[in-house]
């Protein structure tokens, strides 16, 4: 099992969701965040004009997913955050040792 | 209360019962319905049995489960549906079955909704809607859901309503054949959305039950929607397809609908395919696959055609009629023939019938093709060499707008192979590979087409193709086009299919009573199709060798010139893979060196030590300060003559200028940009032995691709390196790029540890990466004839990562000098070619010295995976 920690932009959350559902993928945990990455938050950079550390809005996605979807997911993602441009984001892939359904006790890829 | 223990275990019996079929045989359709009401069944006695009232209520199954077909992997799609007001029971037993379903690892798709909700909800989705028009009661009362089910197909109760249906349902279609008739589908094609899959024949199913309350197929053949034999043809692709799917399941473990290489191989095994002469089982079993999913394409094609018209509003009242000489007829845009039987009698009809089509840019009624088939065996011998046919066929060929698909119907209808019998041998022909995205007969209707386009000036407006076109007289376009429809007519036939191809568009030539020289022409061009491109891309262009080779062998400068068009239209019709800048400036520089020879018409090789003075003198004229004027002559004289014959007098001073740099430091490094993607770096340093390896090494731990590489090395102990690449991981960020590869060159040229460092980073698998390509088996071939002064190793294997730097440092160990490198990669396949010569710069020459570099070669990469 791995989990998918993806930063994007907040309007591109619809088509995520969306492209993400075609797969079949079980459930998902959508946060609004806020972060900056090697911008520093400026959307465009003015040479030698000081700048300050901004924080932009985004919206983090985390879905755990078994080995065999990461791919499949993580491309899904990758293409539709998409826009070519700065501040697109990231995806961060993580090992997860263990899941338990709180319901049943289940555990493994079974209780995803 | 359900005991949903009790159900649980019913129900995972069953599904592990199916799953037992599945792998002992190879059921289909039949075994998936059995499936369905098995499960039906059994979720209908508990549920009734465990519910306190069964009225006003209904357990239904929609979707897959609906239409009674399931493959064990599949959802579950159900509809707890209610009047009004939701009985009290009933969410407590939801959750009991849900929760049992969950615990017993099914999907489940559920909703629990009101009669005027899903009213709602099928108003606005339209995926709901078809998902909820093949609906079956499991469970509750049955004259409620009957009722239910009168009121929604009452949705489409005006004809208004049904139309709208109708144009919903056909666009629907339209963006699902978009997504999935792109190149990676084709190769990998989904069962179930993929063109040609049971999405479509789902399609017909919903139309038929919107129109006629009957999804059957025989109510589709009684209201002249569907014809006998395409009915047949549903059943059987219906058949093959789900048996496709329950393996494909099987195989994979899940529901995985996509039909990806590995499985390709273990299912075509299980289907009974066997290498013969098919090409390999897999091929075999994918020209079974394409097969059927083309009927059932163009059948459903047919089918919304045909529903469509019978709907409209005044029928035959507002579309145009003409008539025109055959007798055929066109309405509004469909050609139809005014009297099929004629065609009987004068086979010569159907020729003038497509011929007719491409001069009115006309489409097919749909019934011409039953025509056009059941007329076929009266077109034989006599009616092929008919002129006037041949004529007609030609100006088919030629058409700019229509060839292609009056080419295409002319294929699917089977009249091209009655004209051209040869053609049913390349019919659905697959090659299993990466590289190759169509069937052969649809690769070969595709060049045809690339040759219109560029003759339109659409491939790009550079020379020699921008005025290709109007060098070319008529008799030779003529069969120029002739050859790009029959280039590979000999694949399937073993090795060599150039040749084969060419005997066999001799005969054809015969038949067609071409002339003795447009015969030669014919055959020549199919014989060396691929000549230029395998020159380009495997020969140092640098070299006077190959490309006099290839003036010899195409002789004049027409030719030439059809030739280059040729193979420009086939690259581009195998697939977005096989056609880059890369490939096009290679092909578009040996076509001008070919074509200078050509034009010099001796075939002399110009004297090269002219040229090198010429090129000093150049590089000395454009020095900016004529006080180093002596210092530079004299660093040129040290020059090798490889380098100033093929590299540009400002290039020379560049390297001039980089290599006085070196005394301050280790390595000087430059970057710049080429026409498309493509990047041209230079590295000039002290040579040493595996400085190449090296370099290889640092580019590919950069995540870069190296196209070609040009190696120098001059005296005393100065190298430098001219490397193509391409695949800039980031360009918004280049200069940041280059600045870490030249840190890491530095570094690397000072720790050798360094590079296994990058190396052994880059080297770790990502987890995102787990495709798998067919493969062929690796291949050397050394070859000492292609070039006068250097050996050639080609090297062929599949792409994985740093497979060349395993290369280039093999080569280093074995003490063997690289020159030159020409990397290409087409799809998933590697091809590597290195001009080189041992340490004393002598070509390798003993026959055991190949052996021993074979052997390191092929052990080493069968090593690295």
């Amino acid at each position: 099992m791995k989990k998918i920690e993806a930063v994007i932009k907040p309007f591109r959350l619809d088509d995520v969701k969306e492209k993400l559902a075609s797969l079949g993928i079980k459930g998902m945990t959508v946060s609004e965040v806020k972060g900056f990455g090697r911008q520093k938050g400026h959307t465009e950079v003015y040479r030698g004009a000081e700048y300050v550390v901004d924080f932009l809005p985004k919206i983090k996605i985390e879905v755990v997913v078994p080995d065999w979807q990461l791919a499949e997911v993580a491309a899904a993602i990758r293409e539709s955050a998409n826009t070519g441009k700065i501040g697109d984001g990231k995806i961060f892939v993580i090992p997860v040792e263990e899941c338990i359904r709180i319901r049943t006790g289940e555990t493994g890829e079974d209780a995803l | 209360m359900v005991q949903h223990s009790n159900l649980t275990r019913k129900l995972k019996d069953i599904r592990d019962h199916f799953v037992q079929e599945c792998r002992a045989d190879v059921p289909g359709l039949l075994a998936a319905r059995t499936y369905s009401s098995n499960l039906q069944e059994a979720l209908g006695i508990a549920f009734s049995e465990h519910s306190a009232s069964q009225e006003g209520w209904a357990l239904v199954a929609v979707g897959g489960f609906g239409r009674g077909e399931l493959s064990f992997a599949s959802d579950l799609d159900l509809l707890f549906l209610y009047k009004k007001r939701l009985p009290p029971f009933l969410p407590e037993l939801v959750h009991y079955l849900v929760y049992g379903l969950w615990d017993s690892a099914f999907e489940v798709g559920h909703a629990t909704a009101s009669v005027s909700m899903v009213r709602n909800m099928v108003q606005n989705d339209f995926s709901i809607l078809t998902n909820y028009l093949e609906a079956r009661l499991v469970a509750g009362d049955a004259e409620f859901f009957n009722d239910w089910q009168r009121s929604f197909l009452k949705l489409f109760g005006n004809p208004g309503r049904r139309r709208r249906f109708l144009q919903s349902l056909i666009s629907y279609r339209k963006a699902r054949l978009h997504q999935y008739g792109e190149s990676p589908y084709l190769l990998e094609p989904n069962v179930k959305d993929g063109v040609g899959g049971l999405r479509d024949l789902h399609t017909i199913r919903w139309a038929g039950i919107v129109y006629l309350h009957d999804a059957s197929l025989e109510a589709m053949v009684e209201n002249e929607w569907l014809l006998g034999i395409e009915k047949l043809w549903l059943e059987q692709s219906y058949d093959f397809l789900w048996r496709v799917r329950l393996q494909l399941h099987q195989a994979s473990g899940r529901r995985q609908d996509r039909l990806l290489f590995p499985e390709q191989e273990q299912i075509a095994g299980r289907m009974g395919c066997m290498a013969g002469t098919e090409g390999s089982a897999v091929e075999g079993f994918m020209r079974l696959y394409y097969r059927y999913t083309s009927r059932v394409r163009r059948t459903t094609s047919f089918f919304l055609d045909r529903v469509e018209e019978s709907q409209r509003r005044f029928r035959g009242f507002h579309l145009r009629r003409r008539i025109l000489p055959g007798p055929f007829l066109l309405e509004g845009k469909h050609l139809h023939f005014m009297e099929p039987e004629w065609v009987k009698k004068e086979p010569l009809l159907l020729m003038r019938f497509f011929w007719q089509a491409t001069r009115s840019k006309a489409h097919f009624h749909h019934h011409a093709g039953k025509i056009i088939r059941e007329s076929l065996g009266g077109f034989g011998e006599r009616e092929r060499r008919n002129p006037e046919a041949i004529n007609q066929f030609f100006d088919i060929l030629l058409d700019s707008q229509c060839s292609f698909h009056v080419l295409k119907t002319m294929l699917e209808t089977a009249f091209l192979q009655a004209f051209i019998p040869e053609f049913s041998a390349v019919r659905y022909r697959v090659q299993n590979d990466v590289y190759h995205v169509y069937t052969v007969d649809e690769h070969l209707l595709r060049t045809v087409r690339e040759l219109h386009l560029i003759e339109a000036g659409e491939v790009n407006g550079e020379e020699p193709l921008k005025s290709a076109g109007e060098l070319i007289g008529l008799e030779e376009r003529r069969i120029l086009y002739l050859a790009g429809l029959l280039h590979d007519i000999g694949k399937g036939r073993g090795k060599n299919h150039s040749i084969h191809g060419a005997i066999m568009a001799g005969e054809i030539a015969v038949r067609m009573g071409l002339s003795d020289w447009q015969r030669n022409l014919l055959c020549f061009l199919i014989e060396h199709h691929l000549i230029l491109a395998e020159t380009a891309l495997k020969r140092d262009l640098m070299d006077e060798k190959p490309v006099a080779q290839c003036a010899v062998t195409i002789k004049d400068r027409q030719r030439l010139l059809m030739l280059y068009m040729l193979t420009v239209a086939d690259s581009r019709a195998t697939g977005t893979e096989a056609w880059n800048t890369w490939k096009a400036s290679l092909l578009r520089e040996l076509f001008f060196k070919v074509d200078r020879q050509l034009l010099r018409a001796d075939l002399e090789p110009e004297d090269t030590e002219t040229r090198a003075a010429q090129t000093q003198r150049e590089v000395l004229a454009l020095l900016p300060d004529p006080a180093e004027s002596e210092k530079l002559s004299g660093w040129m004289e040290r020059l090798p003559f490889r380098y100033l014959l093929s590299q540009h007098p400002q290039e020379i001073l560049k390297h001039y200028e980089m290599e006085k740099q070196l005394t301050r430091r280790s390595v000087c490094f430059m970057a710049e940009p080429l026409e498309g993607e493509m990047w041209q770096t230079t590295v000039v340093t002290r040579d040493r032995p595996g400085l190449f390896a090296l370099i290889t090494g640092v580019l590919w731990a950069r995540g870069l691709n190296i196209l070609s590489a040009d190696i120098y090395t001059r005296e005393p102990g100065v190298a430098c390196d001219i490397l193509r690449v391409e695949r800039i991981p980031d360009p918004l960020h280049r200069e940041e790029l280059w600045g870490k590869v030249e840190s890491d060159l530095v570094r690397a040229l000072a720790d050798s540890s360094y590079l296994d460092e990058i190396l052994e980073n880059r080297r770790r698998p990502s987890v995102l990466e787990v495709r798998c390509h067919p493969r062929k088996d690796d291949k050397v071939i050394i070859d000492e004839e292609a070039s006068d002064f250097y050996t050639l190793i080609e090297v062929y294997t599949w792409d994985r990562p740093g497979v060349l730097h395993t290369i280039t440092n093999a080569l280093f160990e074995l003490e063997i000098n690289i020159q030159l490198a020409k990397i290409s990669t087409p799809g998933a396949q590697v091809v590597d070619i290195f001009y080189v010569t041992d340490l004393s710069s002598e070509k390798l020459i003993s026959v055991a010295r190949h052996e021993q570099v074979r052997e390191k070669l092929l052990g080493l990469l069968a090593e690295v995976c």
